[in-house]
């Protein structure tokens, strides 16, 4: 099996020349977004998103375990993301990298941005705490598996029900979900991930790169902001530098397109 | 043919024809085990009646290269007496320098990696790695094979594919009517088109994408709506 290959020479040449006229190969505008498809069923914390033809499936598990020794008052939330070798011919199930990527910018946009209270998720100080496992697996590769994965994550964080619990002072009853409806998990704010590609010598710029794109590209930033448009996290890593313009036209571009992307993520976890 | 026969690994398939002494072709999907036709995929059986001919046409996306085909294939490397080329199936293949037309060797081709061919699957079985020529062997014309310069090429599923290399495909003759362009199309399920210039190109590839699951009069309706836009 060919391992991560690379576009050919026509398809990287014809995308430059397309992109300098301001098109993009998929017939989208600069700055249009594909189609965002957030379908939720019967389980609660498990979420299927649709961006185009990538396509991603977020669960959220729980389970009782002791809390670090360092945050005894804090629960513990882990973030897994997964690509097997059906989402792509290239993927290679030794090729971590992506996985790795996917699996970084989840833990920065989610938990370092503090969008989960994992305060609340203490049950007795020191002793028991609730660990939350995010799994992210994508099924369908077809670019910007970031965004995807964080709208995927957010939704299945705010469908999730977990067990109610009833503390007195140092012990603790778990209810069943059959005894006592489940509850849901404390969440501050909503984040988004807005991903950019740019081009040629970092001036030719795409919203939402699909998988042609994401292997042609020189330089990937993506905006993390939520819908009180405060931005959580911006985030480059290598590629061709970018001027501050750009970047200021990035989150600017970000703040238009996320209460778009808000919309649908409303509907989806408002059950 | 009346009807539709579906096929699914493992059953045997009733070849007799009116003359029980002819030689069967056994095309993709079909395989020959103790005197028993044999389907390993699945899919429609089709049989050509007038060359005793058959065949299962059934749609995945990942290819398994057959002697005969036309494939669009990706240099990824010059190994030895030939080049290494992707056709998207599980082993890279092998296309010698001197499968080309008017090659000797004084006068060998030069791709570069990364350059775009279409070829013919000259060698596919099982214990071998395929091997591609861009030439007819026999007449030693290139015959429409070699390599693509300009254009954009995409992927689609390999019964797409098949359909698209019938000169009647719907969508193709109603997007040439009204937009000139070339296309190279791959039973591995990788076509070419250049349309001269870039919106055009990206028109014509958008246009068959789409047409995947629609048939003939969708087909025309949607280019014809698709053209009406520009």
């Amino acid at each position: 099996m060919v391992a991560e290959t690379e576009p050919s020479n026509i398809e990287t040449q014809f995308l430059l020349e397309a992109l300098q006229r301001g098109q993009r190969t998929d017939g989208r505008g600069i700055y249009d977004y594909r189609t965002l498809k957030i379908t939720g069923g019967s389980t609660p914390g498990l979420v299927t998103v649709q961006l185009g033809q990538t396509r991603v499936m977020a669960r959220v598990s729980c389970t009782v375990t002791r809390p670090y020794p360092d945050r005894p008052t804090e629960g513990i939330v882990q973030f897994n993301a997964e690509l097997s070798s059906l989402c792509a011919p290239h993927v290679d199930h030794t090729l971590r990298s992506q996985e790795v990527t996917v699996t970084r910018m989840l833990e920065r946009v989610l938990r370092q941005s503090r969008a989960i209270d994992t305060e609340a998720l203490c049950i007795v100080a020191g002793h028991k705490v609730w660990a939350l496992r995010v799994d992210v697996h994508i099924l369908d590769h077809a670019g910007n598996l970031v965004d995807a994965a964080a709208i995927a994550a957010i939704c299945a964080l705010r469908r999730f029900r977990r067990p109610d619990v009833t503390v007195d002072g140092e012990t603790a009853v778990i209810h069943d979900v059959r005894d006592r409806n489940p509850v849901p998990l404390s969440i501050h704010h909503t984040p988004v991930c807005v991903s950019f590609a740019f081009f040629g010598a970092g001036e030719l710029m795409v919203l939402d790169p699909s998988l042609l794109e994401e292997q042609s590209r020189v330089s990937w930033f993506t905006v993390t902001l939520n819908a009180h448009k405060e931005v959580c996290a911006l985030n480059k890593a290598g590629g061709v530098p970018l001027t501050h313009e750009q970047i200021k036209r990035c989150v600017q571009i970000a703040v238009a397109k996320v209460d778009e992307i808000n919309e649908k993520i409303q509907d989806a976890v408002n059950i | 043919m009346a009807d539709v026969k579906v096929v699914v690994p493992g059953d045997v398939i009733d070849t007799h024809t009116e003359e029980e002494e002819s030689v069967l072709r056994l095309g993709p999907g079909l395989i020959q085990q103790a005197g028993k036709v044999n389907a390993i995929a699945a899919g429609v059986l089709h049989a050509s009646s007038d060359t005793n001919h058959f065949w299962v046409v059934g749609n995945r996306r990942r290819y398994v290269p057959a002697e005969g085909e036309p494939v669009v294939g990706v240099v990824l490397g010059r190994h030895g007496e030939g080049y290494r080329v992707d056709i998207g199936s599980a082993h890279d293949a092998l296309l010698p320098l001197l499968a080309f037309e008017g090659a000797t060797r004084r006068n060998k081709p030069n791709l570069a990696v990364g350059a775009t061919v279409y070829a013919r699957v000259s060698v596919a079985n099982e214990m071998m790695d395929p091997e591609l020529e861009c030439f007819n062997s026999h007449t030693g014309k290139s015959e429409g094979y070699g390599e693509l310069t300009q254009g954009f090429t995409f992927k689609c599923s390999l019964g797409m594919a098949r359909r698209l290399l019938n000169a009647k495909a719907p969508v193709l003759n109603a997007l040439g009517d009204q937009v000139p362009f070339e296309a190279a199309v791959g039973v591995n399920g990788r076509v070419w088109i250049n349309a001269g210039a870039p919106e055009k190109t990206i028109l014509v590839v958008n246009a068959i994408k789409n047409s995947e699951y629609l048939d003939g009069k969708q087909s025309k309706q949607m280019v014809k709506e698709l053209l009406g836009k520009q």
